[in-house]
């Protein structure tokens, strides 16, 4: 099932407060996934089960998953 | 570090109010969904099931062989696989569930193996129950009433296999009684408000917290919102995550109890010399899970979002509606035995690397991928990997919740296929 961007790949996200979705399969560097609203171009690869940041977040800034 | 915290109660920062049964808001980013759990449905639904004398109801309707103590393990084993021959078809099975315990132990060791052989005797899902003794062990039959308290003795018979000639000839005569006892319940329209549901995960992978475990938490949701029971242990795999819960209380009362629960388990660690703050293993971070908090949260994601309605200590059984946590360590078979004594009539076991195992009760499996789903069809029940591949939360929840209905209406689930169901009871203390 392909979603907007007419590939197969997913990013996950959990809850609607999350700054950070998850990758539901293994995701090449350069490729655009649409996540909810957002559409995120990853740039680095992603393995499975491993967070994408959905903004920017800055260093030291929470990462907000499940919400918290 | 210790490992020991201090935990302060701020009703204000609480998503949950003690008169309401929905949450207030509150400033804690997680209580957003608290408010409003009520259901959909204009009705409750229901399903079929078996009302006993005192009101309570089971999904099953089976003949339970409890032994006091280890030493007649095989007697029990015996006459189960006897009695299943001689009464097939009659009772939904009968069954028996050895242990190494009920003598050599001491103190609360000793009591806790009375405490959950006495939730399995109580069970609904037994119509009848043989208690099976030996005569000697300090776990007794007189003993063992002290603690089961009231009985119906239609319902629970007893038998000092030492007093006897013939255990298996008397015992056979005693489970026959059982068996035309049960035979006098059939099923009938009950509301799922009855239902007591245990949450589980094990064999956990990247995933359990993502597609499985808020699943299950969906499903928590909808079946407290109705006034059904769900039970929430493994009591370490809270840790890291356990604010979030506490922030959940109804009241302080119960704040304390939760606070209580997690010390209480940390401290046991201590005891033993033991780490509390286990960092996420290397397996773990591999597959995608950074920090114990993110652990934890993917575990508690199976309790859904609504409010902490009791906290019960090991062998208690749940009584107020909503969700309850329960003092119970992560492994599989004890906390599973765990939810089964406090009366979960079923278990639904998130798992990602998969696992045969059963409880004395209907143990649902649910895969959070895909790939375990089709690679081990003895093994799991449903498949929440579908949420990876695109299909919408609230469908799967609505099939799973019609799963679960159909299972507590008789549908087997596999373990029960299997024909494995067993226990493990606690055990932390000396053995003489």
């Amino acid at each position: 099932m392909g979603n907007n961007m007419g590939n197969n790949y997913r990013i996950i996200i959990i809850n609607p407060n999350d700054n950070v979705g998850v990758a539901a399969n293994n995701i090449p560097a350069g490729v655009t996934v649409q996540a909810g609203e957002y559409a995120i171009c990853v740039l680095d690869d992603i393995d499975t089960g491993h967070k994408v940041a959905l903004k920017d977040i800055k260093c030291g800034e929470t990462v907000i998953k499940y919400g918290c | 570090m210790s490992g020991i915290i201090e935990y302060s109660y701020n009703p204000e920062k609480s998503g949950c109010d003690e008169n309401s049964g929905d949450a207030a808001i509150g400033s804690n980013p997680c209580d957003l969904d608290l408010c409003d759990l009520r259901p959909n449905e204009p009705e409750i639904p229901q399903f079929m099931g078996y009302v006993r004398e005192d009101g309570s109801v089971g999904i099953r309707n089976e003949i339970w062989i409890i032994n006091t103590v280890g030493c007649v393990n095989k007697t029990a084993e015996m006459l189960a696989a006897k009695a299943q021959k001689e009464f097939e078809g009659l009772t939904d099975g009968i069954f028996a569930f050895p242990h190494p315990y009920g003598c050599s132990q001491l103190g609360e060791d000793h009591a806790n193996t009375q405490k959950i052989l006495t939730g399995l005797v109580n069970h609904p899902n037994a119509a009848g129950v043989l208690v099976l003794g030996l005569g000697c062990e300090n776990n007794n039959i007189p003993e063992f009433k002290k603690v089961l308290g009231e009985y119906n003795p239609q319902r629970v018979k007893f038998l000092v296999t030492q007093e006897v000639e013939d255990e298996i000839e008397e015992g056979l005569k005693l489970i026959k009684d059982l068996v035309e006892y049960a035979a006098k319940f059939k099923r009938q329209p009950c509301p799922v408000s009855k239902l007591v549901v245990g949450l589980k995960c094990g064999g956990s992978d990247a995933f359990s917290g993502i597609t499985a475990n808020p699943l299950v938490g969906t499903f928590s949701d909808r079946i407290t919102s109705m006034g059904g029971v769900s039970l929430l242990t493994e009591v370490p795999e809270m840790f890291g995550a356990e604010h979030l819960l506490m922030a959940r209380c109804k009241n302080k009362e119960l704040f304390d109890k939760t606070v209580a629960l997690i010390n209480n388990f940390k401290e046991y660690y201590i005891r033993h010399n033991q780490v509390i703050y286990e960092n996420p293993s290397p397996g773990n971070k591999k597959g995608g899970i950074s920090t114990l908090e993110e652990k934890s949260l993917g575990c508690t994601q199976k309790g859904g979002r609504g409010c902490v309605a009791g906290v019960l200590d090991y062998g208690e059984k749940a009584v107020e509606p909503g969700l309850n946590l329960l003092k119970g360590p992560g492994n599989d078979i004890v906390a599973c035995t765990a939810l089964t004594a406090s009366g979960a009539h079923m278990i639904l076991f998130t798992t990602g690397r998969g696992t045969p195992l059963g409880a004395p009760v209907p143990t649902v499996k649910i895969a959070t991928n895909t790939g375990l789903y089709k690679r081990k069809r003895n093994w799991v029940d449903f498949n929440a990997g579908e949420l990876l591949q695109g299909v919408p939360m609230d469908k799967l929840s609505d099939d799973l919740f019609n799963y679960v209905l159909k299972v507590a209406s008789g549908e087997k689930t596999l373990n029960e296929k299997n024909n494995y169901r067993e226990i493990s009871i606690f055990k932390d203390g000396v053995t003489l």
